[in-house]
């Protein structure tokens, strides 16, 4: 496996998705995971409710990768927020996801 | 027709002319007859039929690029949606606002591999900003302005609507509502850390001693050329135009040092090297421009502003970044720059070359490849700068393919308004430019367009001589013929101690294939003719091809060989011969 990075640099974080459920939502969660090459840990998905998936990630990678990347996933269409590391949630510009800000 | 009455179908069409489309290309199979049987009894709506799938998706990319609308793009499930990957990633790379819209097999049966049914939404999922399954024909209203607004906003790029053939056929009982999408209001004001990030580029380009702007695609993308240039004149900044940006600053400018990267100018590369402080404009920092990172504008602090915040630092990782639209980033800065950019920085400028071969000035001898009135075949740089010339001269805009062609033209074409260089740089496509072509010609018909192609890339979609025939369209075809793969055939003599492995072309008679399309022809096979023959294709009234034969082995310079920082750039045959890494 390609991996972004190793060794001491290393660092974990999770981050919690809601992403909207729809026909390949989940997948385009995961084809960027795979393209940018983060790498993966842990990853758990439940349903919130008929329409909302929570999905648990454990990345690691540079923190500067992590963050580019998490900056992608917020601008997917159907991804309505994201925690960061520390567990603060971002939701993205109109709830709806508009693939970078307008 | 009563609105009880109205299809899935209805509402597609209702959603296109709604979005204000009025031309789309597409290829007609089983799962997607219902909408062209609607689309067929709508007067507002041009269908181009074209003659593959692929050609569909650059020719809605090439309408893009031209006229900075949605283009739009239909084909039947299956391996009708296939053949449009090739056209959606193109538009991806190079932030091209296209809807994709795929027939798919009826709901009931998906997932049973029934016949031409393919996963067309996951397969596109990493080449598309979104991609919609729709799933009742009540929901198409609302995903068809949806689509539209994704593949516009923010970075553009393409999104993909998979309509199942029911959804098609199935009952849009509701009425076609004006569908409101919430967002899309641009702020007024910049939120407070834009804000203050524009002040530290100001502040930087203030006390910059040797600054360099960057410019790419983004400036043409929010309509900012105008603004950048009035920048640029009052501060006298240099300005460095990317392969995508090229008709964003026009080169014939005082101030523009030209195109960076791999065959870019000896001005443009070491002015970058050089510099102290780089502004770049709505450009990623590819690596065929920046070379390895690690050696890229070792003095210089960066900045950069971008509109999508997850392309911020891929290769580059920029000391400041402004993040948002340039139409509202750009004016911000204007107001707080002072700096003047200091005369010895432009005389260093100046003692490099900007152009990419000799040209003759007035009272000069002419350099030494120009025609001497013998009958040899023209060379590459001879066709490209007189097709540049004709192009600039005539205001017209133009698709070029993939190789040498493509960097001899980028780097000849001295003037162009935006949105009239349309180039695949990102996946660097070949069989992009006949098709993407057509589509800007449709688009934009009050300019002329020329196709510059290779012998090779135009072998890859020129079926779509018969769509140009069809629909009238005037393309001015030229076919820079060199009998190779051109490009190819430069790395293999460069980097493969001259192993000419399958980049040999034995191709056809291209002006007989032109006029079996039904398109006037000629063969140049001097380099005399060169200027008689573009000027013939120019006055002709409708499509023309030029098949152009030159010398079949030149190479593209200034080169910087892979792996090199862009400041050893060889300017002339007689440089070095460096390691490959990477490809054409
Ligand atoms: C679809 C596709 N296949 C292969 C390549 C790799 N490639 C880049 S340039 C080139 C040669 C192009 O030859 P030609 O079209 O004759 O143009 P020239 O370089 O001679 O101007 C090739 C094969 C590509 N860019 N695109």
């Amino acid at each position: 496996m390609i991996r972004s990075s190793a060794g001491p640099e290393e660092r974990w974080e999770t981050w919690e998705l809601r992403v909207r459920d729809r026909p390949g939502a989940l997948e385009r969660v995961l084809s960027i995971l795979r393209r940018r090459l983060v790498h993966l840990e842990t990853l758990s998905m439940n349903r919130e409710g008929p329409d909302t998936l929570r999905i648990e990630l454990r990345v690691g990678g540079r923190p500067d990768l992590r963050d580019r990347v998490r900056q992608e996933l917020l601008g997917l269409v159907d991804v309505q927020g994201s925690t960061d590391g520390e567990g603060r949630m971002t939701p993205t510009a109109n709830g709806r996801g508009t693939y970078n800000s307008e | 027709m009563k609105d009880r009455c109205r299809s899935g179908a209805h509402a597609v069409c209702e959603g296109l002319r709604r979005e204000g489309v009025r031309t789309l290309f597409g290829h007609p199979g089983g799962a997607i007859l219902p909408l062209y049987d609607v689309l067929h009894q709508d007067p507002e709506l041009r269908h181009v039929l074209v003659r593959h799938e692929q050609a569909a998706a650059h020719a809605a990319d090439g309408y893009a690029r031209a006229t900075g609308k949605v283009g739009v793009c239909l084909a039947t499930s299956g391996p009708g949606a296939l053949n449009l990957i090739t056209g959606l990633a193109t538009a991806a790379m190079d932030s091209v606002p296209v809807v994709a819209i795929t027939g798919q097999v009826p709901t009931h049966v998906m997932g049973t591999d029934a016949f031409q049914e393919s996963d067309i939404l996951g397969m596109t999922i990493p080449i598309t900003k979104h991609g919609f399954l729709v799933s009742s024909a009540e929901e198409v209203p609302e995903v068809m302005a949806e689509a539209f607004r994704v593949a516009r906003t923010g970075r553009p790029g393409p999104v993909l609507v998979d309509l199942p053939k029911d959804v098609q056929t199935g009952r849009s009982l509701s009425n076609p509502h004006p569908v409101s999408i919430p967002g899309g209001a641009t702020p007024c004001d910049l939120p407070p850390q834009v804000e203050e990030a524009v002040a530290s580029v100001a502040r930087l380009l203030n006390e910059a001693e040797r600054p360099v702007l960057m410019v790419g695609r983004g400036v043409v993308l929010s309509d900012t050329a105008a603004v950048l240039r009035e920048l640029a004149e009052r501060h006298r900044l240099p300005v460095v135009t990317t392969l995508l940006g090229l008709d964003a600053f026009p080169r014939s400018h005082s101030l523009s040092l030209g195109m960076p990267g791999m065959h870019g100018s000896a001005r443009a590369n070491r002015a970058i090297q050089e510099a102290d402080v780089i502004v770049g404009l709505g450009l990623r920092f590819d690596d065929r421009v920046t070379g390895p990172v690690s050696s890229f504008a070792p003095s210089a602090r960066i900045a950069l502003f971008e509109v999508d915040p997850a392309a911020v630092g891929r290769t580059i990782q920029p000391h400041v970044s402004v993040l948002g639209d340039l139409a509202t980033t750009l004016p911000a800065l204007t107001p707080q720059l002072r700096a003047r950019v200091p005369e010895t920085w432009w005389r260093r400028l100046e003692g490099w070359s900007r152009d990419a071969a000799p040209r003759a000035t007035e009272g000069e001898a002419p350099p030494p490849w120009s025609p001497p009135g013998s009958t040899r075949l023209p060379t590459g740089r001879e066709a490209t700068r007189a097709l540049a010339g004709i192009i600039d001269e005539t205001g017209a805009q133009v698709a070029t393919d993939v190789g040498q062609h493509q960097m001899w033209i980028a780097q000849e074409l001295e003037e162009g308004a935006p949105g009239s260089h349309l180039t695949s740089g990102g996946l660097g496509t070949m069989g992009f430019a006949l098709p993407a072509a057509l589509g800007a010609a449709l688009g934009r018909p009050d300019r002329s367009t020329w196709v510059v192609a290779g012998d090779g890339g135009f072998q890859m979609t020129l079926q779509e001589l018969a769509t140009v025939v069809e629909m009238e369209v005037p393309l001015r075809i030229a076919v820079v013929n060199n009998g190779y793969l051109g490009m190819v055939r430069q790395w293999q003599e460069l980097f493969f101690e001259g192993r000419y492995s399958a980049s040999r072309l034995v191709g056809p008679d291209l002006a007989a294939l032109g006029r079996a399309y039904g398109i006037p022809s000629h063969t140049v096979t001097r380099a005399e003719e060169l200027a008689g023959a573009l000027r013939w294709a120019h006055a002709a009234p409708g499509p023309a091809l030029l098949d152009i034969r030159v010398a079949p082995e030149e190479n593209v310079y200034p080169m910087v060989p892979p792996g090199a920082s862009i400041g050893d750039l060889v300017e002339s045959p007689a440089g070095g011969q460096p390691v490959p890494a990477g490809g054409p």
